[in-house]
């Protein structure tokens, strides 16, 4: 049985049985190798469902929404990972979200395809086993998906099984460095970091499609939309878009899952995903802290241990 | 009246000709021209070897920019003997020339004007960067996969708000001006008369696209909205939407603002920054009451506002059909498909 027939007899059973409410998945999206979160209530609606290498949102972003219904989430690594956090931080209770683990080898990445197929946009595509197959009107290119990866499916880490309350299949993502990003971006001069981080924020239109797109940016009012006092301007002056993108660096530190949904968000190619990595990094060396996987029971920066390896207070 | 009465005839301008030509108008006007490819296409002050935009569809950012720019001071203040003066910020009514935009593009500024040019209360601001302004049009001869002009009135060949238009042909663009600036604008530059199988070739190209292009039945949409404010429809139009402001920023024809000052004691500016309504903080009232409290009542707004009262005012949909926002949306919450769904909404 292929794991979408698995995926949607599961959902379907889950909710004609009444287990959950509502199953929080993705569906077929209405252009080429592009799929949309479905929220399915009906055995119905479940048959729709599908995970496959082109869903790239982080589901999780949808639990805090339904914080009193039990729900059924199909779970990646990445909603898995996010999952730990909610548990965490008091977001999500695992008795009340069911993650149904799908099987996954990486995502395929839409900026990696556009890169490769120079500008021409695809009026149709498929995925067929490791191969991507997308066309026009007058061409068609068989790629294969592994060439095609988001930057953060290398390396990618997996919570243990017991993360999830069942699992439909095994998950492969491609080995790599997840911090050779970073390495790269380390590796150039102070000046040189600097203007290419001022080039990333000076694209920012501030639309703030990174911060929804995030599961761990939940804040029910967060810093940059408030105005009395107010924490950082909202016009398109640099430093104010700096202060935001920094600050949510910040609070995401010790807590981003490294899932990227907030760079794949991005209408305007805006990356800082090493801004991130650096802070996890930080985490993981100073703390042996990773976020998403260990089940420690409170929050890093909420956390003393004796034993933390912090070489850095002399 | 923008547009000129007598139809001008068509000129060849060499594909080799036009880096000359844009240096040439750049000495004489501010000049902004399409550049780059997918997600970084924007129009951005001309520079000698500018790569100008080939990719298919209209840029990822929008022409609206150059006349509503996300940020824009409107005047500064300070205090000076005990009072407080006021310094308008400078009308900037300079010539400009935008080159390269879509004919959807051209339309949105046409939909944006009688916004900001209303009799009642026109912005300075805007009213002088568009009063110079020449729009120099490229015609699409391929849309994007997500484009729908045709449905809400559009074409790629489209003329309105346009000074000229550019339709790419083999070999060369055949330019035609379609006001008395353009035509002026135009001349000023001298090149050969078009022969006759440019103009049907460029025809050829328009009818290309116009078949490449989706239908979306967008047809009376506003007369199925009228009365269904709250009709169960919005209970799940926006359960997806994440609330980010990326459909709406950059859409060519939304133009919602904040007013802001910034400053600090003795001084400021006030500032006019884009605004969205699918933002919670849009109609957050300072006692706290929120009248749009959940993504339901935001997302209503904004089809409301394209698709209703905008219409109800004047005439027509606050929508170009670009496709702009279906591309970006992160979770792929299509408008076409919206506007689908509103078609078989009942009474």
């Amino acid at each position: 049985m292929s794991v979408n027939a698995l995926l949607r007899e599961t959902a379907a059973r889950l909710l004609a049985e009444g287990t959950v409410r509502l199953v929080v998945g993705w569906e077929k999206g209405t252009l080429p190798l592009r799929t949309t979160p479905l929220l399915a209530r009906t055995a119905e609606q479940a048959d729709r469902l599908v995970a496959d290498a082109t869903c790239d949102q982080n589901l999780a972003v949808y639990l805090t929404r339904f914080k009193d219904e039990k729900v059924a989430l199909v779970a990646r690594p990445c909603e898995a990972r996010t999952l730990v956090e909610y548990c965490r931080e008091h977001r999500a209770s695992p008795d009340r979200v069911l993650a149904i683990g799908v099987p996954c080898t990486g995502m395929l990445s839409r900026r990696a395809l556009e890169r490769r197929l120079s500008g021409r946009l695809p009026a149709a595509g498929r995925l067929e086993g490791d191969l991507v197959i997308c066309s026009g009107e007058d061409w068609e290119e068989r790629l294969p998906l592994t060439d095609l990866l988001e930057p953060v499916c290398y390396g990618c880490r997996l919570p243990g099984a017991d993360r999830y309350w069942r699992v439909l299949g095994e998950s492969r993502p491609p080995a790599g460095d997840r911090y050779a990003e970073l390495d790269r971006f380390r590796q150039m001069a102070g000046e040189e970091r600097y203007a290419a981080f001022c080039r990333a924020v000076e694209r920012c239109i501030r639309c703030y499609a990174c911060r929804q797109a995030c599961p761990m940016c939940y804040c029910p009012e967060c810093f940059s939309d408030r105005s009395a006092p107010t924490w950082v301007g909202s016009s398109d002056d640099l430093s104010d878009t700096m202060v935001f993108h920094l600050t949510r660096t910040l609070h995401l530190a010790g807590r981003c899952v490294d899932c990227g949904a907030c760079v794949r968000a991005c209408p305007v190619g805006v990356d800082l995903r090493h801004l991130h990595l650096r802070l996890g990094r930080e985490a993981e060396e100073r703390f042996a802290y990773r976020p998403g996987l260990d089940a420690a029971d409170r929050p890093l920066v909420a956390t003393f241990r004796p034993d933390d390896p912090e070489e850095f207070i002399r | 009246m923008r547009r000129g009465e007598a139809a001008v005839a068509g000129v060849i301008l060499e594909h080799s000709e036009l880096n000359r030509i844009l240096a040439h108008v750049a000495g004489q006007a501010r000049l902004w021209v399409a550049t780059g490819e997918g997600e970084e296409a924007a129009f951005l002050p001309y520079r000698p070897g500018i790569p100008l935009r080939r990719g298919p569809g209209p840029t990822r950012r929008t022409a609206k920019e150059i006349f509503f720019p996300r940020t824009e001071a409107l005047f500064t203040f300070h205090e000076a003997d005990g009072k407080p003066r006021l310094e308008p910020a400078k009308v900037d009514d300079g010539p400009l020339v935008v080159f390269g935009l879509r004919p959807c593009d051209a339309r949105a500024l046409c939909l944006l004007d009688p916004v900001f040019e209303d009799p009642l209360w026109p912005d300075r601001l805007y009213g002088g960067r568009r009063a110079r302004a020449i729009l120099v049009g490229m015609a699409c001869s391929q849309p994007s996969r997500a484009c729908f002009c045709t449905s809400v009135g559009g074409d790629p060949a489209g003329e309105e708000g346009l000074d000229v238009i550019l339709v790419a042909l083999d070999d060369a663009y055949l330019a035609r001006a379609t006001t008395d600036r353009g035509a002026e604008w135009l001349e000023g530059l001298g090149f050969s008369p078009a022969p006759p199988e440019a103009e049907a070739a460029a025809a050829r190209v328009a009818e290309t696209a116009r078949r490449a292009l989706a239908a979306v039945p967008a047809d009376g949409l506003k007369e199925r909205l009228d009365g269904r404010f709250e009709h169960p429809v919005w209970d799940r139009l926006h359960e997806r939407c994440l609330g980010c402001a990326a459909c709406t920023y950059l859409c060519p024809t939304c133009h919602c603002f904040d007013i802001v000052d910034e400053g600090g004691p003795g001084e400021g500016v006030r500032l006019r920054n884009w605004d969205s309504c699918m933002f919670a903080l849009f109609t957050l009232h300072a006692s706290g009451h929120n009248p749009r409290m959940t993504g339901k009542e935001r997302m209503r707004q904004r089809i409301m506002h394209k698709f209703n009262y905008y219409p109800e005012r004047q005439g027509r949909p606050a929508c170009v059909g670009c496709g702009r926002c279906v591309e970006i949306c992160p979770v792929n919450l299509d408008l076409r498909q919206v506007i689908a769904e509103l078609e078989g909404v009942e009474a």
